[in-house]
C-alpha cells in the first residue's frame, strides 16, 4: 500500500504538490488525472524516491521512500520521457536494470518485445516515440517491481497498443501481483483500466474514488412526466443536475439505483431509462459539484 | 550484493559508453609521457663531447623529470580533472538522467562514490599505464630502470594530487549549479577568483597611489591567493619543481615535502566531502535552474560584480588617468557585470534587475573608492612620519647602480671573450644586499626624510600640473623605506629634481653606511672573494698581475672609504677596475642564477672558466690607487691633459639628415685649436656608472685615437667650447641631433 499523508512540495514560489492525502491499494490499478502543472510528476518523483518532499510524507508499506533502497527496489518508474545508454538496445537496458531488480525477467522480456515487433538488439535512439514508450512500458512490467509507476506512458500509443499494453498490465496484475500507478491527463484512457482514480488540480487532490463506487452511486435517468408534473414535484431523490429538451429530462441523481427505481416509479412517468454513465460524464457531475469546470481541468 | 556495488557493476556494464573517454585519455597520456620521452629527449648528438656521462645523465634526468612533472602533464591531469567531474557528474543538470538514475534503488551516497571512483579510474589507468610504457621509452633514451622508478613513482603521487583537488573542484562546480555553462564558469570562478582578485588588489596601490613602491605589500591579501586550489596545486608543482631541478635535493625526501604533499591530498578529501555533503541535500528538481543552493546567489553575484568594479577601475585607470573615464566606465561595467550574473543564474530578461538596492550600493562603493583614490583622501602620497618615530631609514636611487657587470670568459688563458650585461644585479643578491643601506644617525634620517619631502612637493607638482611624461629632465626615481618604532616599515618611492637634494644627497654619500651601500666591494671579505682585477680605460682592458691583485684591491678600498662628493661632482672617472667574481664566489653571495649562467656559458663555447666583473670607479683623487697602477706601468690617458702623447683625435658621430634619416660620420680632429679643446676636456667613455653630481657630457659624440697601437674611446665634458666643437661638425655634415618633434 502506498500513502501520502499531507505531501507538499514547492518550487520556489510555486506550490506544485499541495498536501496530498491519499491512498494506493495493493491489487488495483490507480489513475491519476491532472493537466499538464497539476503536479502529476512531481507526486511521482517524491514516490520514485528522486526528490524529497518539503512537507509529509510517503510511504510504501508503511516505510518512507527517500534513500530507501530496500523500498525503491519495490518501485519501478517509468517517467514521460524516459533515459537510455547513448546507442543502448533495449537487451542492454534489461541487463543494466537487471543489476538492481533481482526479479527482472529478462527472458519473458524478450518475448513481449518480439510479440510487439520490437527488436531487442536495435538502438533505442533509432525507435519512434511510440515504440520507445512500448519499449520502456515491456520494460517495467517485466521488471519484476510490486508497483510499477507510468508517468503519461500511454500518451503516445496508438489504440491498439494502447489496447494490448493495458492487457499486459492486468494479466501481470494477476500474475506477477504488480500494481500498476498511471498518471495521465486522459480520463478516457483509462476509463476501462483503473479500478481508482484520483483528480490532481494546482497540486491538491480534488477527489479520489473508487470507480465501482462511483458508478454505483452515480446515475442518469432520463424521464418524461404525467402531465401537470414537474421535476420539482419529484421528491426522494438526490438530483444533482437536469436538463431537458421539452418534456424529456434527463437526471443526475445520486443514490443507489434499486431506491431511485422506486422513488421515480411510484411517481408513474410516462417514460423513464436509467443510463450509464462514463468516467468523464461521472467527473463531471463530480467537480460541477465542486464547482469547476471539468473541461478547465482536464481535456 | 550492495547497492554500492551494483552501481559500480553498473559503471562497468556501462563502460562501453566510457571507451571514447578512456581511447581519449590514453591517447593524451601516451603522448604526453612515453612518446614525449622518445621525441623530446635530447639525443647524443645534441649534447656537447666535452659533457661527462654523469653530466649528460643529470640532463636527460632533468629532461625526463620535466616531462613527468612540470607544467605539461600537471595541467593535464588538472584540466582532466575538471574534464572528468562534468562527465560523471554532469547528469545531475540533465532532468532526464536524474530520473533514470535517481530512481534506481541506490542510495545518493553510494551512487556518489561509483561515479566518483568511475572518474578516477577513468583518468587514471591510462596515466599510470603511459608512466608504465614511459619507463620502457625513457630506457630506450638511456635512462635506467634504477633511475627512472623512483621519479616515476613520485610523480605518480604528486600528479594523482593533483589530479584528486582538481577533480573534487570540478564535483564542487557542479554541484553548486544547474545548467552546463553555469558549471563551467562555476569551476574557473573555483579555480582562478582568488588569485585573480589577488592580482587586482595588488596592482591597486601602483595604479593609484604615485609613491607607490613596487614590491611592498599594503594590503594583506596573500592570503587571498591560497585560497584557490589553482595555487594549491601550483605549489604541488612547485613542490615538484624543487624536487627533481635541484638535482642534490632529489635523494632526500624531506619533512617539509612529506607534510605539503600529505596536506594536498587532505585538501582533496575535505573537498570530496563538501562534495558528498553538497550532493546529499542537492535539490534534484532544479535541474536546469543557474544556482542550486539560493543562499550562494547573492554571494557569488556579490563576488563577481566587486571583481567586476575592481578590476574594471584598475584597468581605466592604468590607461586613463581623467576620473570622469574611469567612472563612467566602472559603473557601466559594473552595472553590465551585474545583469550579466542575473542572467546566468536565470535566463530571464526581466529579472535581471531584480536586486537594484544591492547594485546600487556595489555602484556607490564602487564610486567612493574611485573618488577616494583619485583625490588621494587617505593622505597615501603624503605620508611622512614624523622624525621621533623613526629608527632607521633606507634610501635608494632606483636608477642609480654604481658598478656595471661583464662577462668574461678565457680561452686560452691568454685571451677572453667579454661581452656587457645590463646591470641587474647588485654586487651580490638583490634580494639580501651584503650592506643593507640603513641609516640609523640623527643626520642621515634627517637627510633622508628632507629627500623624501621634496619627492612629495614633486609629486604633488605633477598631480597638478599633468602626467610623469612631462616630468623634469633633471628628476630621478628613488625608494624611502622607513623603519619606524614598533617594527613597522612603510616604503615610498618619489621622483627628485637633483639639484635639489644636493646637500642632503652628500650627508649620505659621506656617511659610513651610505658608502658601504653604493659601494658593495667594501663590505665584503675581498680575500675569498675576489679573483681576477682588471684596469679599463677607454675601452682597454689590462689585466693586472695576481701578484699585485691585492695591494691594488687595499689601496682601492681604502681610497674609497675616503672619497668625498667633492671627488666627484662634475668630474668623470679617469678609469675604472673590474673586479671579477668566479662562479664558486658567486655562489657563496647567493648568486646561483648567475653562476649557472656563466658556467654554461663558459661549457658550451669555451675550454676554460669564466668570471662575472663588476666595475668600479677609478677617480684622479685615488692617489694611492693610482700610485700601485703607476709602479706597474699603467697611467690613466684620459682627463685633464694626461692625452698628450697623441694628436691623432677622430670625432664620431650620428644625427639625422634633412629627410629624417639616420647618419654616423667619423672626421679626424685636424685644426690646433680643436684638438686642444679635446685634450683638454676629453674624458672616460664608457663608464657605465651613474654619478648624479657627475659631469655633462656631449651626447651622441665620441671621440677615438690611437696610442703605440691601442685603440681608445672617449668622450668630452660638455662645455661652451666643446658645444662649439661638436655644433661646427654637425653642421659641415648637414645633420641634426634631434629630429624636431612636430
Amino acid at each position: 500500500m502506498i500513502t501520502a499523508q499531507q505531501l507538499t512540495k514547492r518550487f520556489d514560489d510555486v506550490t506544485a504538490v499541495n498536501g496530498i492525502d491519499l491512498v494506493m491499494e495493493e491489487g488495483q490499478v490507480f489513475g491519476l488525472i491532472g493537466t499538464n502543472g497539476a503536479g502529476k510528476s512531481t507526486f511521482f518523483r517524491m514516490l520514485a524516491g528522486i526528490i524529497r518532499p518539503d512537507e509529509g510524507t510517503i510511504r510504501v508499506d508503511g516505510e518512507a521512500v527517500f534513500e530507501n533502497e530496500a523500498v525503491k527496489r519495490k518501485l519501478f518508474y517509468i517517467s514521460d520521457d524516459q533515459f537510455s545508454f547513448a546507442n543502448a538496445t533495449p537487451e542492454e537496458m534489461a541487463e543494466y536494470y537487471r543489476l538492481f531488480y533481482p526479479a527482472f525477467d529478462c527472458e519473458r522480456l524478450y518475448k513481449i518485445l518480439d510479440d510487439f515487433g520490437l527488436d531487442k538488439k536495435r538502438k533505442i535512439k533509432t525507435f519512434s516515440k511510440g515504440m520507445k514508450k512500448q519499449a520502456s512500458l515491456l520494460t517495467g512490467i517485466c521488471s519484476g517491481a510490486k508497483y510499477l509507476l507510468l508517468d503519461e506512458t500511454f500518451d503516445g500509443l496508438d489504440p491498439v497498443m494502447r489496447q494490448a499494453a493495458k492487457s499486459l498490465l492486468a494479466s501481470n496484475m494477476i500474475d506477477a501481483g504488480q500494481t500498476p500507478i498511471i498518471a495521465s491527463h486522459n480520463l478516457r484512457e483509462l476509463e476501462d483500466i483503473c479500478d481508482h482514480v484520483g483528480l490532481l488540480h494546482k497540486g491538491g487532490i480534488l477527489l479520489s474514488k473508487d470507480l465501482i463506487t462511483l458508478r454505483e452511486g452515480l446515475h442518469r435517468i432520463q424521464l418524461v412526466l404525467k402531465e401537470g408534473m414537474r421535476i420539482r414535484d419529484l421528491t426522494g431523490i438526490d438530483i444533482i443536475k437536469k436538463e431537458n429538451r421539452g418534456k424529456v429530462y434527463t437526471l443526475t441523481v445520486r443514490g443507489d439505483e434499486t431506491d431511485i427505481r422506486r422513488v421515480i416509479e411510484s411517481y408513474e412517468p410516462v417514460f423513464y431509462e436509467v443510463i450509464p454513465l462514463s468516467l468523464e460524464e461521472i467527473f463531471i457531475s463530480e467537480t460541477e459539484v465542486a464547482g469547476y469546470e471539468l473541461k478547465s481541468l482536464i481535456f | 550484493m550492495s547497492s554500492s556495488r551494483l552501481f559500480s557493476k553498473g559503471k562497468k556494464a556501462d563502460f562501453r559508453r566510457e571507451i571514447p573517454w578512456f581511447i581519449m585519455y590514453c591517447l593524451i597520456f601516451v603522448f604526453a609521457i612515453p612518446i614525449a620521452y622518445l621525441f623530446g629527449m635530447p639525443g647524443d648528438s645534441t649534447f656537447e663531447a666535452a659533457l661527462s656521462l654523469a653530466e649528460k645523465n643529470k640532463r636527460l634526468f632533468n629532461y625526463a623529470a620535466d616531462i613527468l612533472g612540470m607544467g605539461g602533464i600537471s595541467v593535464i591531469l588538472m584540466g582532466t580533472g575538471l574534464l572528468e567531474a562534468y562527465h560523471e557528474f554532469g547528469y545531475l543538470h540533465r532532468k532526464q538522467e536524474i530520473d533514470f538514475f535517481h530512481s534506481l534503488p541506490v542510495t545518493r551516497r553510494q551512487m556518489f562514490f561509483g561515479r566518483f571512483t568511475n572518474g578516477v579510474k577513468t583518468v587514471l589507468v591510462p596515466y599510470i599505464c603511459a608512466l608504465l610504457t614511459g619507463l620502457i621509452s625513457a630506457a630506450l633514451t638511456g635512462l635506467s630502470f634504477k633511475e627512472m622508478l623512483p621519479l616515476t613513482c613520485t610523480a605518480l603521487v604528486l600528479n594523482t594530487g593533483v589530479f584528486l583537488m582538481s577533480y573534487a573542484v570540478g564535483i564542487l562546480a557542479v554541484m553548486l549549479t544547474g545548467r552546463a555553462l553555469t558549471g563551467i564558469l562555476g569551476m574557473a570562478v573555483l579555480m582562478g577568483y582568488f588569485p585573480m582578485l589577488s592580482v587586482v588588489l595588488d596592482s591597486t596601490p601602483s595604479v593609484w597611489f604615485d609613491t607607490y613602491k613596487a614590491g611592498t605589500e599594503i594590503l594583506p591579501i596573500r592570503w587571498l591567493l591560497e585560497m584557490s586550489p589553482c595555487t594549491q596545486l601550483i605549489r604541488y608543482l612547485n613542490v615538484f619543481q624543487s624536487r627533481f631541478m635541484m638535482p642534490p635535493a632529489y635523494d632526500a625526501v624531506t619533512a617539509g615535502f612529506l607534510i605539503r604533499v600529505l596536506l594536498g591530498f587532505a585538501a582533496a578529501a575535505v573537498l570530496v566531502l563538501i562534495d558528498l555533503k553538497l550532493y546529499d541535500m542537492r535539490p534534484l528538481e532544479k535541474a536546469g535552474d543557474g544556482m542550486i543552493f539560493r543562499k550562494t546567489e547573492p554571494v557569488i553575484r556579490v563576488l563577481l560584480v566587486v571583481f567586476a568594479a575592481l578590476g574594471t577601475m584598475q584597468f581605466m585607470r592604468s590607461i586613463s588617468d581623467r576620473l570622469g573615464w574611469v567612472l563612467f566606465f566602472t559603473l557601466a561595467v559594473t552595472a553590465l557585470g551585474h545583469i550579466l550574473v542575473e542572467l546566468i543564474y536565470r535566463a530571464d530578461p526581466k529579472k535581471v534587475l531584480r536586486h537594484k538596492v544591492e547594485l546600487g550600493v556595489i555602484l556607490l562603493a564602487a564610486a567612493a573608492l574611485i573618488l577616494i583614490l583619485h583625490f588621494d583622501l587617505t593622505g597615501y602620497n603624503r605620508y611622512l612620519p614624523k622624525e621621533e618615530k623613526i629608527e632607521a631609514a633606507e634610501l635608494h636611487f632606483t636608477n642609480t647602480s654604481n658598478q656595471d657587470m661583464v662577462w668574461q670568459v678565457d680561452t686560452s688563458g691568454e685571451e677572453y671573450v667579454s661581452w656587457s650585461q645590463e646591470p641587474e644585479y647588485w654586487f651580490a643578491d638583490p634580494e639580501k644586499p651584503v650592506a643593507d643601506g640603513l641609516y640609523k644617525e640623527a643626520e642621515e634620517i634627517g637627510a633622508v626624510r628632507a629627500i623624501a619631502e621634496k619627492g612629495i612637493e614633486y609629486c604633488e607638482e605633477i598631480r597638478k600640473n599633468g602626467t610623469q611624461e612631462n616630468a623634469d629632465e633633471a628628476a630621478v626615481p628613488l625608494s624611502v623605506t622607513w623603519h619606524l618604532a614598533g617594527g613597522k616599515e612603510v616604503s615610498r618611492s618619489y621622483w627628485v629634481r637633483v639639484p635639489e637634494i644636493h646637500d642632503e644627497y652628500e650627508t649620505l654619500f659621506d656617511s659610513e653606511t651610505g658608502r658601504n651601500y653604493m659601494f658593495p666591494v667594501l663590505s665584503i671579505d675581498t680575500d675569498t672573494m675576489i679573483g681576477e682585477i682588471q684596469y679599463e680605460e677607454c675601452g682597454n682592458v689590462i689585466r693586472l698581475d695576481k701578484n699585485v691583485r691585492e695591494e691594488v684591491l687595499d689601496a682601492y678600498l681604502m681610497d674609497l672609504r675616503a672619497m668625498n662628493m667633492a671627488d666627484i661632482e662634475k668630474k668623470a672617472p679617469v678609469a675604472m677596475l673590474r673586479i671579477g667574481l668566479s662562479p664558486e664566489m658567486l655562489r657563496k653571495l647567493g648568486l646561483d642564477d648567475m653562476a649557472e649562467d656563466l658556467e654554461a656559458a663558459a661549457a658550451v663555447d669555451f675550454k676554460y672558466g669564466g668570471d662575472a666583473f663588476f666595475r668600479y670607479p677609478l677617480y684622479d683623487s685615488f692617489a694611492r690607487t693610482l700610485e700601485v697602477l703607476e709602479r706597474e706601468g699603467i697611467t690613466p690617458v684620459t682627463v685633464y691633459e694626461k692625452t698628450a702623447a697623441t694628436e691623432n683625435f677622430e670625432v664620431n658621430g650620428w644625427g639625422f639628415d634633412q629627410n629624417g634619416n639616420e647618419q654616423y660620420f667619423s672626421d679626424a680632429v685636424t685644426t690646433p685649436d680643436d684638438i686642444e679643446t679635446v685634450r683638454k676636456y676629453l674624458v672616460l667613455g664608457d663608464y657605465s656608472y651613474y654619478n648624479m653630481y657627475g659631469p655633462e657630457t656631449v651626447p651622441d659624440l665620441g671621440i677615438s685615437w690611437s696610442v703605440d697601437g691601442k685603440d681608445y674611446t672617449g668622450i668630452l665634458l660638455d662645455n661652451e667650447e666643446t658645444q662649439e666643437l661638436t655644433d661646427r661638425y654637425y653642421r659641415e655634415h648637414q645633420l641634426i641631433r634631434n629630429i624636431p618633434v612636430k
